[in-house]
């Protein structure tokens, strides 16, 4: 048979390699290849024979290197058939994965070796591992629990996000039973319930539940579950997808009971209530339907806004509107005037504020009825005027009473001097022009005529004093009140100067206050200090400062004559005395009048005394 | 130079007795001229109604006017001979029963020369016409333009 071919067996044989893909080689312990087929020169683009000039190793992959020189250093040493998988260079600078078995032999000094060409399965496996990695990555990134059971229910993959929300390592839990490890108890047979339906074909599947972190924290876990089934069709592995939806549950329970809260405060709200979207109205709370006398909720819904606004008031509340929408401004609170179903028009107090309802800008209208207050304030505003005019009235009145008084006082002032003056005047000329014709007697009589109408003249000037107190205006000033009874006493003590009467004045006293009454009211006091100490040998006259009652108060204390307690109350009318004249002259005019200016300044005098001890007048301004 | 009167103006006799008692006391020797509303008051002195005739260029030395007169009042009195330039400068003593603050403050304001309550004590408005006569008759130098 091998005569009938034109090729030796070496050449056939050589022609048969050619198509296989492990091809054997020798190379030397000096590295150089010995015995090279053509078929690996070709794969690796190198021309025949090419391959013998060159080491085994000069072709390796850098990365390789390391790895294929401890391989070649035990193959010398006859440790055995031994394997690697290279990168090999070829002619065109790319590389090529060999697999390489070799066996050294140290007698021939040389390494039987046979490279497979794998290089399309490396490609192929590392693709795998690429992807492998990639979906392992994209386990781990994405924010959902992704847990893999077999069909058993133990977990066979975990993913980094499940380890963060259990607090478990995949490790720890690998094979155990997901069903004990991660559920609430009361909540297990419900997720079996659910295991056990996917295992039965019914999938993807979604379900809630809990799951039971390592530290006892309940988390609320949504899914989306899928089963991987083997080659017969069998579920071979489930896949849950889960989410951590424990936060935005408890974020929409909040929100919806928040939005309940929301709808019972408006419904319930004593305020009326109602939002319009395009001018029409789309809700009103019950306050809103009661206050616009509707029938009910259909009736007011759906209804143009400024239909319940009086005529007077659309322009406003257009304005008000348009600024509201398209400003998102706040309207701030405003009286209007509303129109209710029944045609009845009232007060109301207006706030609103832009919504968004359904997608599009609305207004949030809070109104009150005021109708009451309004009326209220009106009727106020009348009592106030018809309290104005009383006032006005009252005022004329008292204004006109005045005048009389001041006239009044004007024509005693005047006419009723006049008489006194011609009785005087005329006793003396009876005394004079009657010269000796008039007896002595007679002459005593038409003295003491004389001497009353010059009292009576005194009384009329003490009252019209009196009078002038009350009836002049109040010029307030500040008033050095020591100084001013230095003045008075020096004064008093020209008019009797052989008197003995000390003066105390304390110093620095001032007040506020008009000084010519304060003047006319010092003079009186002192005046009546000097009078009542006339019987003295010698007097005392002491003004000075004391609190009473948490008030500044002065006082002006004599001892003198004093007078009796009893009697005190009688001390500040007019023409009240409590001695005779003949003791001690006096008009009993002068307390009245310390009395009306102390008034006149909002403040009061009393006095406190006992009989031959002295007086102390006191008094407040 | 003949002595010039004194116009007194005064509606109450016993006043007006009174006054020239005072007068006559004091040993003022000028004529007194009596009227006893302001009308006359004021037609003596511009020489018109019962006055006319009267040569009104010769004016009393002083007048002693009251304020409370029957139909025009004192001050009103006052008011129209300070008004006529014929009686601007004429000395008028403004002699009443009013110690009316307001009276005294009008009075001076209107161009009195002096303000003299009528004391009630005869012998205190006695010293009061007195003092008076010395002044305004024997002290006093008219000014210049009244004179001729």
């Amino acid at each position: 048979m091998a005569a009938d071919t034109a090729v030796d067996s070496v050449e056939r044989l050589e022609r048969a390699l050619r198509l296989s893909l492990d091809w054997p080689c020798t190379v030397g312990f000096d590295g150089y290849f010995k015995d090279v087929p053509v078929a690996l020169e070709q794969v690796l683009g190198y021309a025949p024979g090419e391959l013998h000039t060159l080491r085994a190793l000069d072709l390796v992959h850098p990365d390789d290197m390391k790895a294929s020189r401890r391989m070649a250093g035990a193959v010398m040493r006859e440790e055995g058939v031994l394997s690697i998988e290279t990168r090999y260079r070829c002619k065109d600078g790319s590389h090529r994965w060999l697999m390489w078995r070799a066996k050294g032999d140290t007698r021939d000094r040389l390494v039987y070796a046979v490279a497979r060409d794998i290089h399309e399965r490396r490609v192929a496996s590392d693709a795998t591992r690429h992807e492998r990695d990639f979906v392992s990555a994209l386990l781990d990134t994405i924010g959902a629990v992704v847990v893999v059971l077999d069909g058993q229910g133990k977990i066979v993959r975990m993913n980094r996000h499940a380890e963060l929300l259990t607090g478990w390592t995949f490790d720890e839990v690998r094979d155990t039973p997901f069903f004990e490890t991660f559920l609430l108890e009361e909540e297990r047979a419900g997720v079996r319930q659910q295991f056990a339906s996917l295992r039965a074909g019914n999938f993807p599947a979604r379900f809630e539940n809990h799951w039971l972190t390592r530290s006892g924290e309940r988390r609320l876990l949504s899914w989306s579950n899928t089963a991987l089934l083997d080659d017969a069709g069998a579920v071979e592995f489930v896949i849950g997808t889960g989410l951590d939806v424990s936060e935005a549950r408890a974020a929409d329970d909040a929100l919806r009971e928040s939005e309940e809260r929301y709808r019972q405060l408006v419904e319930l709200s004593p305020n009326a209530i109602a939002i319009h979207v395009d001018g029409r109205i789309v809700f009103a709370n019950t306050a809103a339907i009661r206050l616009l006398e509707a029938d009910g909720p259909s009736q007011v819904i759906g209804m143009p806004v400024l239909n319940a606004v009086a005529p007077e008031f659309r322009e406003v509340v257009q304005e008000r509107m348009r600024r509201m929408i398209v400003g998102g401004e706040v309207g701030p609170l405003i009286e209007e005037r509303f129109v209710t179903f029944k045609g009845q028009t009232i007060d109301v107090e207006v706030a609103a504020m832009p919504i968004t309802v359904m997608q599009r800008r609305g207004v949030q209208v809070v109104f009150r009825d005021i109708s009451a207050r309004k009326q209220a304030e009106s009727d106020l505003h009348r009592l106030n005027d018809e309290l104005e005019q009383r006032v006005a009235d009252r005022t004329a009145q008292l204004e006109a009473a005045n005048r009389e008084l001041e006239a009044f006082a004007y024509s005693v002032s005047h006419d009723l001097r006049a008489p006194l003056r011609s009785i005087d005047g005329f006793s003396q000329a009876v005394i004079e022009d009657c010269g000796g014709e008039v007896s002595d007697v007679c002459r005593g009589h038409l003295q003491r005529v004389r001497a009353a109408s010059q009292r009576m003249a005194s009384l009329i000037d003490a009252l019209l004093t009196l009078s002038r107190v009350t009836r002049t205006e109040m010029n307030r000033d500040m008033v050095d009140l020591s100084a001013l009874v230095r003045e008075i006493a020096s004064d008093l003590r020209r008019t009797e100067p052989e008197r003995r009467v000390t003066f105390v004045v304390a110093d620095g006293l001032r007040a506020r206050g008009d000084p010519r009454l304060l003047r006319l009211a010092f003079e009186n006091l002192l005046g009546n200090a000097w009078k009542f100490t006339s019987r003295n040998a010698s007097a005392r006259i002491e003004f000075g400062q004391t609190m009473r009652e948490g008030r500044r108060t002065y006082f002006i204390r004599d001892d003198g004559a004093g007078f009796d307690m009893t009697y005190a109350t009688k001390l500040f009318g007019a023409f009240q005395r409590l001695h005779a004249p003949t003791e001690f002259p006096g008009t009993g005019i002068g307390l009245a009048t310390v009395q009306r200016i102390m008034n006149r300044h909002g403040g009061r005098v009393w006095a406190q005394s006992e009989a031959g001890k002295g007086a102390t007048f006191f008094f407040v301004l | 130079m003949e002595d010039k009167c004194i116009l007194l103006v005064e509606d109450n006799p016993d006043d007006e007795a009174l006054t020239i008692r005072a007068f006559a006391r004091n040993n003022v020797q000028n004529q007194v001229v009596v009227t006893r509303d302001g009308v006359e008051a004021l037609d003596f002195l511009f020489g018109e109604g019962k006055w006319a005739g009267r040569d009104a260029t010769k004016l009393p030395e002083v007048v002693l006017l009251d304020l409370k007169l029957p139909k025009i009042d004192g001050l009103e009195v006052l008011r129209r001979i300070r008004a006529d330039k014929r009686t601007r400068v004429l000395p008028v003593v403004v002699l009443t029963s009013s110690d009316e603050e307001r009276d005294l403050v009008t009075s001076y304001s209107l161009g009195a020369n002096s303000y003299v309550r009528k004391p009630v004590d005869f012998e205190e408005f006695m010293d009061a016409v007195g003092r008076l006569g010395l002044y305004w008759l024997v002290l006093n130098e008219a000014p210049a333009s009244t004179t001729h």
